[in-house]
């Protein structure tokens, strides 16, 4: 059985949400209140608020925010068994990495096709990516 | 209930119920909300207004195109090669067309746009799996077309247009007769409840809402409201967060939604991952489908797509939940207290069945308690509360009703849903003699023959009354059994 992920509907919508909690200033242009959230209930709230309709399957209980600062490496480590889990995914017969809706738009509008031969690579190069970056 | 039914309900809407603006964008009722439908149940959805008055959703029979008679059907696109003739015609049709608004979507070089989707009603191009399922009844039509055709007397005095015009006219009974013969014995057997069920499925059922004992005439028929708008928003609730498409591919609800010519028009035609294998949507030889979700109060956050459902309002909601809320308040439905004392007025034994319906304390009092104990975000007030427990919007009533059914929560509608959907789905076969007649499929079909042959020429046609049934036969007669991505 395969892990449930959490899933964006809207993207942008999300991001906004982050750049808001992480300045303190409102980016979804309207009149709600974004603080950070404490607890599970909390964060559910605010994505509906923002509109961000993101799937956060039952699993979950706790939120925990990590506030960088620029003098620490911060590495955040995925849990052993989603990356186990993604590897069994990807070795099922025409499993592809999954990339998210808006790279297509910043490519020609084509749908990104990763190749048989390079789904590990891309797989191991995102969790690489994400695992130190700012994304600021 | 597997998923496939999900998407048959949203076709049977687009057959019953065509306006130009939806209730929710156009603010309120007028000219562009009407119900263009006026021949229910009749694939017009499919059909359009036939070869001659819709000739552009028609393949060509002959050169000089003096006949057309089998639905027009795109080929699959292998990855990122275009469409090579010995793909397969498993598509909807879809073409480019130039603008003289100068608005090209092409990217230049590499991708043509195919932003026309040649199909009787756009609707059924509004996402992959519904446009699967319109390619589904077009190769059905197609393959009657060839089984009529092989038994005909070519040599007749009609051989060009009108022996086309009648064989065309054959075929789109014919699967009109097993269309109605689906939603008679499967679709409606699996989505009614089954007390409600029995009160409906016989051949001459005592309706409720029914001025005429005789029933309407063509042309005269009215849709009620508290179902377009009220309790068949139903559906909604059933579409999953992602599909099993085929062996080889998964796809989530935000790329299914995505992917139409009007959204997605240089991705065009559908790939190999977009083909449908119909054992993964309908319980074929023991195949295990996508399932729907229960029917209940939730939706898929999918359904919260800021491009597919985007605001068009002041007050900046998105999403296809807002919308079916909306327009259920701007319709001016009566209210579930309403139609309920309506129905016990006339058919008390119906709401007696039910405590939610007959004991009005009960049902505020449980509307309340889920309203207070439901994570509902957002923050509902208390004042709030108070206001939907005692005058629930209908959409959401049905939602809750299904939820509410002891030992099958969320797996058919409740008594009150069951009801209205009956009324209609059941009324608008009514409408067809043939279909009410009580007679088998075998029976219709011979009778639809008689009309315009002298032989039975649909007598090799099987029982087909569910769409497992449907799927094998299309499988058989399009020649599909070792298509690949599978087709069953």
């Amino acid at each position: 059985m395969a892990i449930e992920r959490m899933q964006v509907t809207n993207h942008e919508r999300w991001g906004n949400l982050v750049k808001t909690w992480s300045t303190g200033k409102n980016y979804l242009d309207d009149d709600n209140e974004y603080p950070i959230p404490t607890t599970v209930d909390e964060f559910k709230e605010q994505l509906a608020k923002a509109q961000v309709f993101m799937t956060v399957p039952d699993r979950f209980k706790k939120v925990k925010f990590i506030e960088q600062e620029m003098d620490t490496i911060v590495v955040r480590l995925p849990p052993a068994v989603m990356i186990a889990d993604s590897e069994e995914n990807l070795k099922k017969p025409g499993a592809t990495y999954p990339l998210p809706p808006f790279y297509k738009r910043l490519f020609n509008g084509l749908d990104p096709v990763i190749p048989e031969s390079d789904k590990f690579r891309v797989h191991a190069e995102r969790v690489g990516d994400y695992t130190i970056s700012y994304c600021a | 209930m597997p998923s496939g039914y999900t998407y048959l309900l949203q076709f049977v809407a687009h057959d019953l119920v065509h306006s130009a603006i939806p209730l929710s964008v156009a603010g309120g009722l007028g000219g562009g909300t009407a119900n263009a439908r006026r021949t229910p149940l009749r694939l017009e959805t499919l059909f359009g207004n036939g070869p001659v008055g819709s000739p552009h959703i028609y393949a060509l029979d002959a050169p000089n195109d003096d006949r057309r008679t089998k639905l027009r059907l795109g080929r699959m696109r292998w990855k990122e090669n275009e469409p090579a003739t010995g793909c397969p015609f498993r598509d909807i049709a879809r073409s480019a067309a130039e603008n003289v608004t100068g608005i090209d979507r092409s990217i230049t070089g590499v991708r043509v746009a195919l932003t026309e989707a040649l199909v009787a009603d756009p609707r059924n191009d509004d996402h992959a799996v519904m446009s699967q399922l319109t390619a589904l009844f077009a190769l059905l039509h197609n393959g009657l077309v060839d089984i009529i055709r092989r038994q005909e007397d070519s040599a007749g005095p009609n051989a060009r247009f009108g022996a086309a015009y009648k064989r065309f006219l054959c075929a789109r009974e014919a699967l009109t007769a097993i269309y109605h013969n689906i939603l008679r014995k499967d679709l409606m057997r699996r989505v009614i409840h089954p007390a409600i069920y029995r009160v409906y499925e016989g051949p001459n059922p005592d309706f409720i809402d029914r001025s005429a004992p005789e029933g309407f005439a063509i042309g005269d028929w009215e849709i009620p409201f508290e179902f377009s708008h009220g309790a068949f928003r139903f559906g909604h609730a059933m579409v999953r967060h992602e599909y099993r498409i085929n062996d080889l591919s998964l796809h989530d609800l935000n790329n299914t939604l995505e992917k139409s010519s009007a959204n997605d028009p240089v991705n065009m035609p559908l790939d190999e991952t977009w083909m449908v294998q119909w054992s993964r949507f309908f319980e074929i030889n023991g195949s295990r489908p996508n399932f729907s979700r229960r029917i209940g109060p939730y939706l898929s956050d999918g359904l919260g797509n800021d491009q597919i459902f985007p605001a068009f309002d002041e007050t900046e909601r998105v999403g296809l939940l807002y919308r079916d809320l909306l327009g259920a308040g701007l319709a001016g439905m009566w209210s579930v207290d309403a139609l309920i004392d309506e129905i016990s007025n006339r058919r008390p034994q119906l709401i007696a069945m039910s405590r939610l319906l007959a004991d009005r304390a009960y049902r505020v009092g449980m509307l309340r308690e889920w309203l207070t104990a439901a994570p509902a975000y957002g923050a509902l007030s208390a004042d709030e509360i108070e206001t939907l427990s005692n005058d629930p919007p209908l959409p959401f009533f049905i939602l809750f009703e299904a939820m509410q059914q002891s030992q099958a929560e969320g797996m058919h509608l409740g008594p009150l849903g069951s009801i209205i959907v009956s009324e209609v789905i059941f009324g608008a076969l009514a409408c067809d003699p043939r279909s009410a007649d009580g007679n088998s499929l075998a029976e219709r079909l011979a009778s639809i023959s008689r009309e315009f042959y002298p032989a039975n020429v649909l007598q090799e046609i099987p029982d087909i009354s569910s769409m497992a049934q449907l799927v094998e036969f299309t499988t058989e007669i399009a020649e599909l059994q070792q298509a690949v991505p599978a087709f069953l």
